[in-house]
């Protein structure tokens, strides 16, 4: 691993600890509320509770971390003499290592939420579970994974936009740059969703969107200036 | 074989557009390196912009610029020899406490002196254990400090970056940089506006004005570029009738002038023979006379 991937894992090991800590803990939460009310815990929801709770939020904080990744890291990281260049190699191993570790979290989510439904009788009045099939796990956890890496170098691309540029600016650049983002976040909503797709093309069109907005982020990233702070 | 000890600097012709704004409009100047350099400037000269060019903390818009005979921008065997220092104290981790800081950029800086840290911190009396975010200005300031003079660079800039720090702290850190320097000799560039109270650090000085170079010489070779005049206020007026005065001071009927300008051997016995007291000029009266105006568009 390199320098920069070890350091951002290292910098970031208490927010990620926390965060996980806390997924943990509603999955569990979820897990033991189905089982002492069973159907009444659903209410009128038709749908899987852990794709609102366990689904989102882990992306929003990757995306987050984008952020943060182009507007603290880079400056901090360039001023101790690493290059651009370097630095965006390192966050993109930390991209993908963050949103699979992430992915664990999700996928166990799913399995622990679909075992508690069954076990109790439950599948029948969720419409179109995210697990359609235990066996596709493996499928399923690449899709959410790409998505994932998709929010967190959304957040990287959006991060540099506004370090880089004047507010204005950054704000007209944004439906541009997130077209990508959305598109490849779409692909794996749509299909989870019971949209026909194969897993195939879901993959690749999710891919060439991790591709166009790696391109993006590096080219706003390569020679951006490492601003002074204010003191 | 071993790397030089120190990074000299070519810059030709460099210029740095914001917009419509010239930060740097065409400068050029060489240092050998193996020294400590002083860099002045009025506010808004171009001594931020150019420092961060040499950090590749910016690319630069035209130009050539060379440290080692490497262009740094974007090259990671320059940028790992280059260490700038910013006026806010270091581009640190607000939220991150010092010992975390210190041992962080040991891992990034493959030189970086991490025992050596620990000792200037207590030297600069700062909590260790605090985050950087509740550190006054002062502490922030000797952060910079600690970061910049552990960093072991072969380049180490800082700017203005002592500018918090109260008298004593200021002074233990000229003898440290002192000291790291006679232990550890490489290119210091130092910029400041405290002229007066960091002179005695420079080897050699680059006086930039509206981001073009006003004048680069060593220390001793400025300071003769003017005469400082004492005596009776009337033998001094007469004596330097005709010659650029750059300020005067009365204390009675006692008078010093500072004159831009060498004076030859018969000017400097005549003033002797008229009882004036010759002395060097302070290096802040020519750079107030070469960065006022007009006359610093005379200088050039």
């Amino acid at each position: 691993m390199s320098t920069v991937a070890k350091h951002l894992a290292y910098n970031y090991r208490w927010v990620y600890g926390i965060f996980m800590s806390i997924m943990i803990l509603m999955m569990a939460g979820l897990a033991l509320s189905f089982e002492v009310f069973g159907h009444y815990a659903l209410d009128d929801q038709r749908s899987s509770v852990w794709e609102t709770v366990g689904l989102q939020a882990p992306r929003w904080f990757l995306f987050v971390i984008g952020i943060m990744l182009a507007t603290v890291n880079l400056p901090v990281l360039v001023a101790h003499g690493i290059t651009r260049r370097l630095f965006a190699r390192g966050a993109l191993v930390f991209a993908v290592a963050s949103s699979a570790a992430f992915s664990v979290l999700m996928l166990m989510g799913f399995v622990v939420e679909r075992a508690v439904y069954s076990a109790n009788g439950m599948m029948a009045a969720i419409d179109d579970y995210p697990l359609a099939k235990v066996s596709d796990a493996g499928r399923f956890y690449v899709e959410i994974t790409l998505a994932g890496l998709l929010f967190l170098l959304s957040g990287w691309v959006i991060g540099l936009l506004f370090y880089r540029l004047r507010v204005w600016l950054a704000l007209l650049a944004l439906p541009v740059v997130t077209l990508p983002v959305i598109g490849g976040i779409a692909m794996g909503v749509s299909t989870m969703a019971g949209v026909e797709m194969s897993f195939v093309n879901v993959v690749l069109i999710q891919l060439a969107a991790v591709v166009v907005v790696s391109a993006l982020g590096y080219f706003l990233g390569r020679d951006v200036a490492i601003k002074p702070k204010k003191a | 074989m071993e790397p030089p000890v120190s990074l000299g600097i070519e810059v030709r012709d460099l210029r740095l557009q914001y917009g419509d704004v010239a930060a740097l409009d065409g400068l050029s100047f060489s240092l050998s390196g193996g020294k400590i350099y002083g860099l002045l400037g009025r506010n808004g000269s171009g001594k931020t912009s150019l420092l961060s060019i040499l950090a590749a903390f910016r690319r630069k818009t035209s130009g050539t610029v060379h440290i080692g005979g490497q262009e740094p921008f974007e090259n990671e065997r320059v940028t790992a020899e280059v260490c700038l220092i910013r006026e806010s104290g270091g581009d640190v981790y607000d939220n991150t406490r010092l010992e975390q800081l210190l041992r962080m950029a040991a891992d990034l800086r493959p030189a970086f002196d991490h025992q050596y840290a620990l000792k200037l911190a207590d030297r600069f009396q700062l909590p260790m254990r605090k985050n950087v975010q509740s550190l006054s200005r002062g502490q922030r300031s000797a952060l910079g400090a600690v970061m910049g003079l552990a960093a072991n660079a072969r380049l180490t800039m800082f700017d203005e970056s002592y500018l918090g720090m109260d008298a004593p702290s200021r002074y233990a850190f000229y003898d440290e940089l002192i000291a790291n320097y006679t232990e550890n000799p490489r290119t210091f560039i130092i910029s400041t506006h405290l002229i007066e109270e960091v002179a005695r650090l420079f080897e050699e000085v680059l006086i930039i004005h509206k981001g073009r170079l006003v004048l680069h010489d060593d220390v001793e070779a400025v300071r003769s570029r003017g005469v400082s005049v004492i005596g009776p206020a009337e033998v001094v007026d007469t004596f330097t009738a005709g010659l650029t005065v750059l300020n005067g001071q009365s204390l009675g009927r006692t008078k010093a002038v500072t004159v831009y300008g060498t004076l030859d051997d018969d000017q400097r016995r005549a003033a002797a023979l008229a009882g004036l007291e010759l002395g060097p000029v302070s290096l802040q009266d020519l750079f107030v006379h070469l960065t006022g105006q007009p006359e610093a568009e005379a200088a050039r």
